[in-house]
């Protein structure tokens, strides 16, 4: 009793609401012995994956009347195979290493028994369960409807209408209802968490208030992504104190290094010639239409068009600027030894709006 | 105490052994099961706290009462299913007490009852003392029950069928044995049910022309029950056993050895079908009442049931739609009754009864189920850059019929990435916006994607490139303008932008 009346804290700013009803829903189904399903949505880095497991490890903690088996499984680590799952779960439970086949067959003896403790199985990344049949999320969903089972299945994925569009029926009949939406933090929400996360830390130099404001505006306005905004917030600090630089300085570097696509600088630290070879092929790509292109009539417009410039280039130095860019995987070129001929195709590794970009903002 | 438990939990093994044969699968389960012994053993305390809640729940709010008679799984009765249930009972019956093969088919949408009608029979037909049908206290068989989602090819099959018939004879492999078994005169009769059937047809139809094949066999004591989702499953691919009632084999090769033992029986042996419709309003509003019986008041509002009923009705007639509609309902009030329950409990009035606060009068309205099952909502906090985005993809739509760089109205056909690119740096020039980069949007749009708000389309001709290439620009972007057009209805740089 204790334990039940000591206040449970969210861990993290502006998710409370998500916190309560998460954790209110595995007690619930713990304290009842109770079968359900929920499932938990929203875009990377909204804290998902921390607030569900803070929720479970704050019950363990603090509500000594409440016993159940936790476990956690990232649908990334089990590769293509979806069954890789019921070895991670039964290890968990159990403790001994079995074969999916096995550990299938175990687990399903196992949650018709009745003196088991109830089961909080928590899945991030469910999408990696889709494979067509679905039979390991039915599985999962099955036992959902057990009351036998003890079983409380939490599911987190990134995909909004993922129960209503990629299940099949057998499994969206199963999935019911329980549902919580984690939207993207807005700029004031993204500045108290950069904020409280950054207090901890023993630091030399601060972020001063308008760099954090222009931080978490600038995220807000992107993605709305936490995590996204800790690291720039991090890198903003290193770059204080390293040098110099007003706050708001720091943080728009650190936005430009983190944000930069190094293709397009890359293309834009061309020299000359790589860049006219670029132009050309985007030039003979658009002419043809297609998607590659022979290195011949490349060759014969730089060559013309450098007449234009003045400037003095032999088919070797083109040749050597084409192998260049071929190195830097700009330009992908088709492998027939190590002799280019005028009928070896080529084409670009880069969107071709890309290099247009990068090309137009240095002339 | 631990030891205590174990040597209790073989007496209770003894026990059953004993009656194993007429065990339902289930139960059959929980014998064999190791794991569980373990488990009490090595957890004392966990038994202490069950027999605590066990105590405790006289006093149980009704809350949880409702949520608990509101499960899913197999329910102690069944209105509304009761011709099929007569159906299915009457048919395994016979057959059973005649001895003859037969096998039934069961189709239906996910949650029309399938499987708990089929458990609710077999259970029925295992316990005859309750029944008043006195010739069925002689009738013993053995029920194999397997979801065919939990095992994994044809031979697992086999297997699990094998294990779970206890076949003690050795001689020959598995499917052999189990033939043996099943035409064995001595031996009891089974009943093989395979739910979810449909998922024993990837790859060859072998294994289950050769389980139905077993129900045809002379002298087979096999009743076969298949469940499955659709309708015509049998028609599509297991013609040969519905349609002619003389034996044929899909392949020439026959099992080993037993060829000439099958011989084509006269007896009108087809599959039978059976058809479980979706429930309709009147089917689950019933459905519902019954549960609520069960918790010995109704702790919904007359309308809401009624709302319930009509809205799964009218899209599935999924009756665990229904049912978790009304749990999803009675947790959101149970939440908002919560804060008064802990304000009474500090106050130190009401510390012998903190569940005082539940009983109200109250009841869960249509208000509340319609929360649940309408549309799912999203919250609308976009960040400012997708909103431009999508702006961008509005305005693009709306000026779609007169621009012919824009000839895509962004449902059919994408609208492609790099013209949208532009555009989308002209809206920014224009309003005086920040931009972002082309690596940036496509990152934003995976966000977008996410949400359902768009769709990214890629070039086929990405997959076609051996090295590492990255995405090309010739992918598209689709979305729904109405929807979009809906969510940010009212916004003022969206306004601002479509104009």
């Amino acid at each position: 009793m204790v334990g039940k009346k000591r206040k449970i804290e969210c861990p993290m700013p502006c998710r409370e609401s998500q916190f309560e009803e998460i954790s209110g829903f595995i007690r619930d189904n713990v304290a009842h012995e109770s079968s359900r399903c929920m499932y938990v949505s929203g875009v990377p880095g909204t804290g998902k994956t921390l607030i569900v497991q803070s929720a479970i490890n704050e019950l363990k903690a603090h509500s000594s009347d409440l016993e159940f088996n936790h476990v956690y499984i990232n649908g990334l680590t089990l590769g293509s195979n979806p069954d890789k799952l019921w070895r991670k779960l039964w290890k968990e439970l159990d403790d001994t290493k079995l074969a999916p086949k096995q550990a299938l067959r175990k687990l399903l003896e196992y949650f018709q028994t009745r003196e088991i403790l109830p089961t909080v199985l928590v899945v991030d990344e469910l999408d990696q369960l889709m494979d067509k049949k679905q039979s390991v999320l039915y599985r999962l969903l099955e036992w959902t409807t057990d009351p036998l089972a003890k079983f409380t299945f939490i599911a987190i994925f990134n995909t909004m209408n993922l129960p209503e569009s990629a299940l099949v029926n057998r499994n969206a009949s199963r999935i019911g209802f329980s549902r919580v939406v984690f939207p993207p933090y807005d700029h004031s929400q993204l500045q108290i968490i950069v904020e409280t996360s950054l207090l901890g830390g023993k630091r030399r130099k601060e972020l001063s208030k308008d760099a954090l404001i222009l931080l978490s505006r600038k995220v807000a306005a992107i993605s709305g992504d936490a995590r996204r905004a800790l690291e720039i917030a991090k890198r903003a600090l290193e770059i204080l104190e390293t040098s110099d630089k007003p706050g708001a300085k720091a943080v728009d570097e650190a936005f430009k290094e983190l944000f930069s696509s190094p293709k397009i600088d890359t293309i834009r630290d061309c020299t000359d010639l790589e860049k006219s070879l670029l132009e050309q092929v985007i030039s003979e790509l658009n002419r043809t239409g297609s998607e590659e292109t022979s290195y011949g009539p490349v060759q014969a417009n730089v060559l013309s068009c450098c007449g234009y410039d003045g400037k003095n280039w032999s088919s070797d130095n083109i040749l050597a600027a084409l192998v260049r860019l071929v190195n830097m995987k700009l330009i992908v070129m088709e492998s027939s030894g190590n002799f280019v001929s005028s009928l070896t195709r080529i084409s670009l590794n880069v969107p071709t709006e890309d290099v247009k970009f990068a090309l137009a903002r240095t002339q | 105490m631990g030891l205590q438990l174990r040597s209790a939990d073989r007496a209770q093994g003894k026990i059953t052994d004993s009656f194993k044969e007429t065990k339902t699968v289930k139960e059959e389960k929980r014998r064999n099961e190791k794991v569980g012994s373990k488990r009490s053993s090595t957890s004392d305390d966990e038994n202490v706290n069950g027999a605590g809640a066990g105590s405790s729940k006289a006093d149980e709010s009704e809350y949880i009462r409702a949520k608990r008679a509101l499960h899913l799984s197999t329910p102690v009765s069944l209105p509304c299913r009761e011709s099929q249930v007569e159906e299915l009972h009457g048919f395994v019956k016979t057959h059973l007490l005649t001895g003859n093969a037969g096998s039934v088919y069961i189709s239906g949408a996910p949650g029309t009852g399938k499987t708990a009608v089929v458990q609710h029979v077999l259970q029925r037909l295992s316990h005859p003392e309750s029944e008043e049908g006195k010739d069925l206290k002689k009738l013993k068989f053995l029920s194999v029950f397997i979801n065919c989602m939990n095992v994994h090819g044809p031979s697992a099959i086999y297997n699990e069928i094998y294990r779970q018939l206890h076949i003690t004879s050795k001689t020959g492999d598995v499917t052999d044995r189990i033939k043996n078994r099943i035409v064995s005169k001595t031996a009891r009769p089974i009943v093989i049910v395979l739910d979810e059937m449909d998922q024993l047809l990837s790859g060859s139809k072998e294994t289950l022309y050769r389980i139905f094949e077993w129900a045809k066999l002379p002298g087979s004591k096999l009743v076969l029950i298949g469940i499955a989702n659709s309708l015509d499953l049998t028609i599509r691919h297991l013609p040969l056993l519905t349609s002619s009632p003389r034996l044929a084999s899909p392949k020439p090769r026959t099992p080993r050895g037993k060829a000439g033992h099958v011989v084509p029986t006269s007896s009108p042996n087809v599959c039978k079908l059976m058809q479980f419709p979706p429930y309709d309003r009147s089917a689950i509003e019933t459905i519902l009442e019954t549960r609520m019986i069960e918790v010995g008041k109704n702790i919904f509002e007359p309308s809401a049931v009624k709302f319930v009923a009509a809205k799964v009705a009218a899209t599935t007639g999924d009756m665990r739609k229904a049912l978790n509609a009304c749990q999803m309902a009675l947790d959101t009030s149970e939440r908002a009754q919560r804060p008064i329950l802990k304000a009474t409990a500090d106050d130190g009035f009401n510390s012998s009864s903190p569940k005082k606060g539940c009983h109200h009068d109250d009841k869960i309205g249509v208000a509340a189920i319609s929360k649940v099952l309408g549309p799912q909502k999203d919250d609308g906090i976009l960040p400012l850059q997708q909103k431009i985005l999508l702006a961008t993809l509005l305005k693009i739509n709306k000026e779609a019929p007169n621009s012919i760089a824009f000839p895509n109205d962004g449902v059919t056909s994408a609208i492609p990435t790099a013209s949208f690119y532009e555009a989308y740096r002209k809206v920014c020039t224009d309003k005086g916006f920040s931009w972002i980069d082309r690596g940036e949007l496509s990152s934003i749009c995976g966000l977008l994607e996410d949400r359902c708000l768009i769709q990214v389309t890629e070039s086929t001709a990405t997959s076609k490139k051996k090295l590492n290439s990255t995405k090309t620009s010739k992918g598209g972007i689709l979305f729904q303008p109405d929807a979009v057009t809906k969510m940010l209805r009212n916004d003022p740089v969206v306004e601002s932008i479509v104009g």
